[in-house]
C-alpha cells in the first residue's frame, strides 16, 4: 500500500514538475462587445397591379453583423407607409432563409402578394434586423404601385333573336359574374367610368342606325348608341374584391327593315373615372 | 317550322356568348416629366388580357402628342391572362413651347364581333391618359439605391456595387470616390466617373478594387461617396470588407511538418513524465526502507 501510495505521489509530483518546466501558458480572456446589426440596403422594385389577380413583389435586403452572420436572429419586414389588403406584415423572420454573402453579411428575400385593387401610390416597406443580444437596426425602400385601368365583360355578345318590324326587346343584364347575361367587373385599382359606341345594323341586304339600340349601366338611364363614342361618367364603378354591375341593352326594330339578320359591334371601353 | 329556325338562330347565337374579354392598361396616367426638346425619352405601358382567350389588341395615340410619340407596336397579340410591353418614345420637337401637353392612348380589342343571327357584339377596350411637360432645360438628376460590397479572396477584386437611377432629362452617370482605410491608416482612394445612362433608366455600376499585394485577414473600411454634376447625391461610411486567405482543398505542407511536431513534442512529454516519476519513486522507497 506505500508502494501504491508512493507510486501516485511519484507521478503527481513529475506531472507538477513537468508542467513547471514547461509553464510558459498565459490565460488570457477578453470581451467582444456585441456589435448591433445594420441594414445594408432594402430594395424593393416598382410594381403594376394584374387585372383581376395578385402582384408579386419582391423585398431583398443585406444585413451585416460584424460579430458574424450567426449572431443575426431576426429579420422581419413590413409595410410603414400603405395599407395593402393582405397586410401590413410582409414576413414575421425571414432570417432562416438568408444566405451568407460573407462571413458577416446575409442576403435575405421575402415576396408579397398585391391584390389588383390595392391603392396606387408609393408604399414604404422597412427592414428589422436584430442579433442575438437585442441589438437592431431598421432600413427602409419605397415603391410605386402604379394605377392600372382595366374593364372586364363576361359577355362577348348580346343576343336580341327574332323580333317584328317595331318591336322593342329589352336584354337585361345582371350583377353575377358568368351568369350567361351582361355584366362588366372592374379588374383594376381605379375608379371607372365607361365609353360606348357601337356601329349600325348592318344585314345582308338592309341596314339600320346604331341609335335604334339603347344601353344603360346599373340603375342609370338608358341612352342611344351611336357611331362616335359617348362616356357614362356616372358610372363610378367602384375597385374592389369583386366589383360589378350590369348592362342593360334595349333595341328596337325600325319601320321598313326587311327580314333578315343584323349586327352590330359595340365598343366597350374603359376609362378612369375623372 | 320559322319558329324552329329561329330558336335554332337563337341556339348558336348563345352558345357564343358564353365567355367574355377584358382588357387592362397600366399606368392610368404616363407621365413624361420634363421632357427635354429635341431629346427622347422612353418609357412603357403594360396591356393585360384578364380574359380566357387571346385578343388582337390596336395601340394608338390620340391628341396633341400624337406626332412626337412613337411606339413600338400598334397592333399586338395578349395572350390569355397574360400582358405584353409596350415601349412609348417620346421626342418633342426643338420649337415646342414649354408646356403641358395631354393625349390618350387609345387600346382596342380587334376582331369580328362572334354574332350568329340578330345581336351586337361586344369588345372592350380601354382609354388612358398620356400628359408631357415640355422644357428646354436640361436637368441632371439622380438618386442611389445601394452601396454594398461583401469579402473576397486574395487575388480577387473587392467589388463595390452602386445602384443609380437617372431621374433627370439628360444622359447622366454618377462619379464616385471611395477611400480605403484599415483601423486610423488611409490604405486607398479610387475615384471613378461611371458611364451615363438614360433618363429614367437604372444601373447597377461595379467598381473593383484589386486585392493584390494587400494585407490580408484584417478588416477594411471604406467611405463611399457618390457625386452627381460635382453635388454630393450619397455618402456611406464605414463600409466593411475582408480580403480572406483562398481555401485550399490540400492540406498544406507547412501543416503536415507543425502536426508531426507537435506529436513528438507530446511523445517526449510523456516519456519525461514516466523517467522523472519512476526517479521519484525510486527514490522514496529507497527513503521509506531505510
Amino acid at each position: 500500500m506505500k508502494k501504491l501510495k508512493a507510486l501516485f505521489s511519484a507521478f503527481i509530483l513529475a506531472l507538477s514538475v513537468i508542467g513547471m518546466a514547461y509553464g510558459d501558458n498565459i490565460d488570457m480572456s477578453v470581451t467582444v462587445v456585441g456589435q448591433n446589426p445594420v441594414v445594408d440596403s432594402v430594395v424593393v422594385n416598382d410594381a403594376s397591379p394584374t387585372s383581376g389577380t395578385t402582384t408579386q413583389i419582391t423585398v431583398t435586403t443585406q444585413v451585416t453583423d460584424t460579430n458574424g452572420v450567426d449572431d443575426i436572429d431576426v429579420v422581419n419586414a413590413s409595410f410603414t407607409v400603405g395599407n395593402p389588403a393582405n397586410g401590413k406584415t410582409i414576413t414575421v423572420n425571414m432570417r432562416s432563409g438568408c444566405s451568407n454573402v460573407d462571413t458577416d453579411t446575409i442576403e435575405c428575400s421575402a415576396t408579397y402578394n398585391m391584390q389588383f385593387y390595392d391603392d396606387a401610390m408609393t408604399y414604404t416597406v422597412q427592414v428589422y434586423a436584430e442579433d442575438a443580444n437585442g441589438g437592431s437596426d431598421t432600413g427602409t425602400d419605397t415603391f410605386a404601385y402604379s394605377e392600372l385601368v382595366s374593364l372586364d365583360i363576361d359577355v362577348s355578345a348580346i343576343a336580341f333573336g327574332s323580333m317584328d318590324v317595331g318591336e322593342t326587346k329589352e336584354v337585361l343584364g345582371d350583377d353575377t359574374w358568368s351568369s350567361g347575361t351582361a355584366t362588366i367587373k372592374n379588374q383594376g385599382n381605379v375608379l371607372l367610368d365607361a365609353k360606348v359606341n357601337a356601329s349600325d345594323f348592318d344585314g345582308s341586304t338592309d341596314s339600320f342606325g346604331a341609335d335604334q339600340a339603347q344601353i344603360k349601366f346599373d340603375a342609370l338611364s338608358y341612352f342611344a348608341l351611336s357611331n362616335a363614342e359617348q362616356t357614362e361618367a356616372s358610372l363610378d364603378l367602384a375597385k374592389g374584391v369583386s366589383s360589378v354591375e350590369n348592362v342593360d341593352l334595349k333595341l328596337t326594330i325600325p319601320t321598313g327593315a326587311l327580314p333578315e339578320s343584323y349586327t352590330s359591334t359595340m365598343a366597350l371601353v374603359g376609362v378612369k373615372s375623372s | 317550322m320559322k319558329k324552329i329556325i329561329s330558336f335554332l338562330a337563337m341556339f348558336l347565337l348563345v352558345n357564343s356568348l358564353i365567355y367574355g374579354a377584358g382588357l387592362g392598361v397600366a399606368p392610368a396616367v404616363l407621365k413624361f416629366e420634363n421632357a427635354l426638346k429635341g431629346a427622347t425619352t422612353v418609357k412603357e405601358i403594360i396591356i393585360q388580357n384578364p380574359g380566357d382567350k387571346d385578343i388582337t389588341a390596336s395601340i394608338q395615340v390620340s391628341g396633341e402628342l400624337q406626332e412626337w410619340i412613337e411606339l413600338s407596336s400598334n397592333q399586338a397579340i395578349v395572350p390569355a391572362k397574360g400582358e405584353i410591353k409596350v415601349s412609348v418614345k417620346l421626342t418633342p420637337p426643338v420649337d415646342a413651347s414649354n408646356k403641358e401637353y395631354a393625349s390618350k392612348f387609345v387600346v382596342r380589342a380587334q376582331g369580328s364581333s362572334d354574332v350568329d343571327g340578330s345581336g351586337m357584339g361586344l369588345l372592350p377596350g380601354i382609354d388612358t391618359d398620356i400628359i408631357a411637360t415640355v422644357t428646354d432645360q436640361e436637368i441632371i438628376d439622380g438618386e442611389i439605391s445601394k452601396i454594398l460590397t461583401k469579402d473576397e479572396d486574395y487575388g480577387k477584386p473587392i467589388v463595390f456595387t452602386i445602384g443609380f437611377t437617372n431621374d433627370g432629362n439628360v444622359p447622366a452617370g454618377p462619379e464616385v470616390k471611395i477611400i480605403i482605410s484599415k483601423g486610423s491608416e488611409q490604405v486607398d482612394v479610387i475615384e471613378k466617373t461611371l458611364d451615363k445612362i438614360n433618363p429614367g433608366e437604372s444601373k447597377d455600376y461595379v467598381v473593383e478594387w484589386h486585392t493584390n499585394g494587400k494585407e490580408k485577414n484584417v478588416y477594411y473600411r471604406a467611405n463611399v461617396v457618390v457625386f452627381l454634376n460635382n453635388k454630393i447625391i450619397e455618402t456611406k461610411e464605414n463600409v466593411g470588407f475582408r480580403i480572406l486567405e483562398p481555401v485550399k482543398n490540400v492540406q498544406s505542407a507547412t501543416n503536415v511538418e507543425k502536426n508531426a511536431t507537435n506529436f513528438l513534442v507530446g511523445l517526449v512529454l510523456v516519456i519525461v513524465i514516466v523517467i522523472v516519476g519512476l526517479i521519484i519513486f525510486y527514490l522514496i522507497t529507497k527513503k521509506n526502507k531505510k
